[in-house]
């Protein structure tokens, strides 16, 4: 028989020989400041955004990267959401060099998890980081209700297909109830960061570069299972929906890195085919989100009085239409406002506006003014193949440029970037378009890096 | 007395990741163990506070958090094949390897009163309430799990 003194001597001596890796990511050295006051502020600043209407998150405008080679070089960016090859390609685009660490779960198979050091981080090209990913073992895994959760997020991050959607979908966002056809629920743009997916993505990039890093725990019960009522999620109740009575959901689960108050995102998603259990292979019809968000006011934000009428990715897709010469001038305002790098060059009419050689606002390219020398927001468009349509939180070009936010975009205005692909964060830039709610474009902003 | 969580981090991370590992979590997986139970915990850090032993409050999402990820998790890899061979020939370490290949080798149940008594510390009652067991089952089976140690014949005992 073993004593329980000789027990804890022989539990003591085996966990010695336990090495710790140092330095990882789930180290919070102790700091003058709790670390989460930084999530926190982003967090209050992204809730105030969409509070504001504004779909894109400003960071607190930091200053635009310094064309001379600088120590503070970039900021790691949330790897949250993205596969691992893509979270490898767009650090390797950032100069860094990349080491993946791989662990073989089925959890969360072929997705990134973190970086080590984590995002938010500054680091300078050349830097090591380690990348995190998860690997499902060959065959092994089959068809996990993670791959659903994560296929709705790639969708709504515009990365994906989209997921099968019930005629009628029921859409709950912190106790506001509305219905989508299908169609419109298919349509990525519709879950921007207001919506109840987009707002999940954003809160789930909100890396504050303290060590945590948010991750997602889909599981197969409602959130009224677990906590019996227990802890609810930002003052929210869980909505009296007849249709949501008895159901499994596929409940997803953020834990996000930042601590009071409780930042709770939780996301249920109910598909047809089971009243009793959760059917993978079934349609979408009801969507829950409750965040923590809602008691977190900003009196002094602008608030969005109206609904747009027209989403901000057909304005951008017709704009680039239009700057390619294969569609006609799409809607624009009488008055439209030029912007270079956020500052007002001049302001055009609408007439002119419908002239593609109306939109110089560059004078000169350093170093080589013969090379590919974008004048114009349209020349940068059709210069740049490479590019994506974000109206949602813009990680890759958060951490490196800055764009018009508040008071220029106005309450009663939306704003849409089209901005490069992932991975091809290292040159950022991005062609911004300000629209009222009928989409007519009021500002057009170019906004390239200073070395460009 | 309030603890903040960086602090608490710092703290007991060495004492959760190992703790992770005795459960038998592999260690490739620890640090993500680790680090998923303080965000949970986080979550409710008023609570883990005002808990009697905070540190049960957080054995206990670990060993949820630990169960519900094994629990779609591949198989493949036993918790003893990933203890590593080296340093065989010094005798403190191949001691120190033998036990934890024993523990590896306890059931689950066993392993894990084990772990949480004589290792993480906690009372019998404390233990039962991270379990979810009566205290009097977690008297016996300790009792047991400690008669399994002992049969396992490679552990040299200090005192033997």
């Amino acid at each position: 028989m073993i004593t329980e003194a000789e027990a804890r001597e022989l539990l003591a001596r085996a966990a010695g020989m336990i090495e710790v890796p140092a330095g990882t990511p789930t180290l919070l050295t102790p700091r003058q400041r709790p670390p989460w006051i930084v999530p926190l502020v982003a967090a209050a600043a992204v809730a105030a955004a969409v509070v504001a209407g504004l779909v894109f998150a400003d960071r607190g405008r930091e200053p635009a990267p310094d064309p001379a080679p600088s120590p503070t070089g970039v900021k790691l960016p949330s790897v949250f959401g993205y596969r691992a090859d893509e979270a490898e390609k767009m650090l390797t685009a950032l100069g860094l060099k990349v080491e993946v660490r791989t662990g073989y779960d089925c959890a969360d198979a072929g997705r990134a998890l973190r970086t080590n050091p984590g995002a938010g981080t500054q680091a300078a090209p050349g830097d090591p980081v380690t990348l995190v990913v998860k690997q499902a073992p060959p065959g092994l895994c089959g068809g996990d209700i993670r791959n659903l959760a994560w296929a709705i997020l790639d969708f709504a991050d515009g990365r994906g297909s989209s997921p099968s959607f019930a005629d009628e979908v029921t859409v709950w966002v912190d106790g506001v109830r509305s219905t989508l056809t299908r169609q419109q629920a298919q349509d990525p743009a519709t879950w921007g960061a207001d919506s109840a997916i987009g707002f999940f993505l954003a809160a789930g990039r909100l890396d504050p570069g303290t060590g945590f890093s948010s991750t997602v725990q889909p599981q197969l019960r409602t959130e009224q299972d677990d906590y019996a009522g227990d802890f609810v999620c930002g003052g929210q109740e869980w909505p009296e929906d007849p249709l949501l009575d008895g159901r499994k959901a596929l409940w997803m689960d953020l834990a996000v890195p930042s601590n009071d108050p409780l930042p709770c995102v939780f996301l249920d998603v109910f598909t047809t085919g089971s009243s009793t259990s959760f059917d993978p292979s079934g349609q979408i019809d009801a969507v829950v989100l409750r965040t923590w968000r809602r008691p977190v006011a900003q009196p002094s934000a602008p608030t969005a009085t109206g609904n747009p009428t027209v989403s901000g990715r057909e304005v951008a897709q017709e704009f680039l239409a239009f700057a390619e010469g294969s569609a006609p001038a799409p809607p624009f305002a009488d008055q439209v406002r030029l912007y270079l790098q956020n500052e007002h060059v001049r302001t055009i009419t609408a007439a002119q506006a419908a002239d593609r050689s109306s939109y110089d606002v560059v004078d000169a390219c350093f170093p080589d003014p013969e090379a590919d020398c974008p004048r114009s927001a349209i020349d940068m468009l059709n210069l740049m193949k490479d590019r994506t349509i974000r109206e949602g939180f813009d990680e890759c070009l958060g951490g490196a440029l800055d764009l018009l936010d508040g008071s220029e975009i106005g309450s009663d205005h939306r704003t849409v970037m089209v901005r490069p692909s992932v991975g091809d964060c290292e040159r950022p830039w991005a062609v911004q378009l300000i629209y009222d709610f009928e989409g007519r474009i009021a500002k057009v902003n170019l906004r390239i890096p200073e070395t460009h | 007395m309030t603890v903040d969580l960086a602090e608490y981090a710092a703290a007991r991370r060495t004492a959760l990741y190992r703790t992770a590992v005795l459960l038998g979590c592999p260690e490739q997986d620890a640090d993500d163990l680790v680090q998923m139970t303080l965000t949970r915990c986080l979550r409710h850090w008023g609570r883990v506070q005002r808990a009697e032993n905070p540190d049960a409050y957080v054995y206990k999402v670990m060993l949820n958090v630990f169960r519900d990820s094994r629990s779609r998790r591949w198989h493949g890899e036993l918790p003893t094949e990933v203890i590593p061979e080296r340093g065989a020939e010094d005798p403190d370490v191949a001691a120190a390897l033998a036990v934890r290949r024993a523990v590896a080798a306890l059931s689950e149940e066993h392993r894990a009163v084990l772990v949480l008594r004589f290792y993480a510390d906690l009372s019998e009652r404390e233990t039962a309430q991270v379990l979810g067991l009566p205290a009097g089952t977690v008297k016996s089976r300790t009792a047991r799990a400690l008669a399994a140690l002992a049969a396992d014949a490679s552990i040299v005992r200090s005192k033997a």
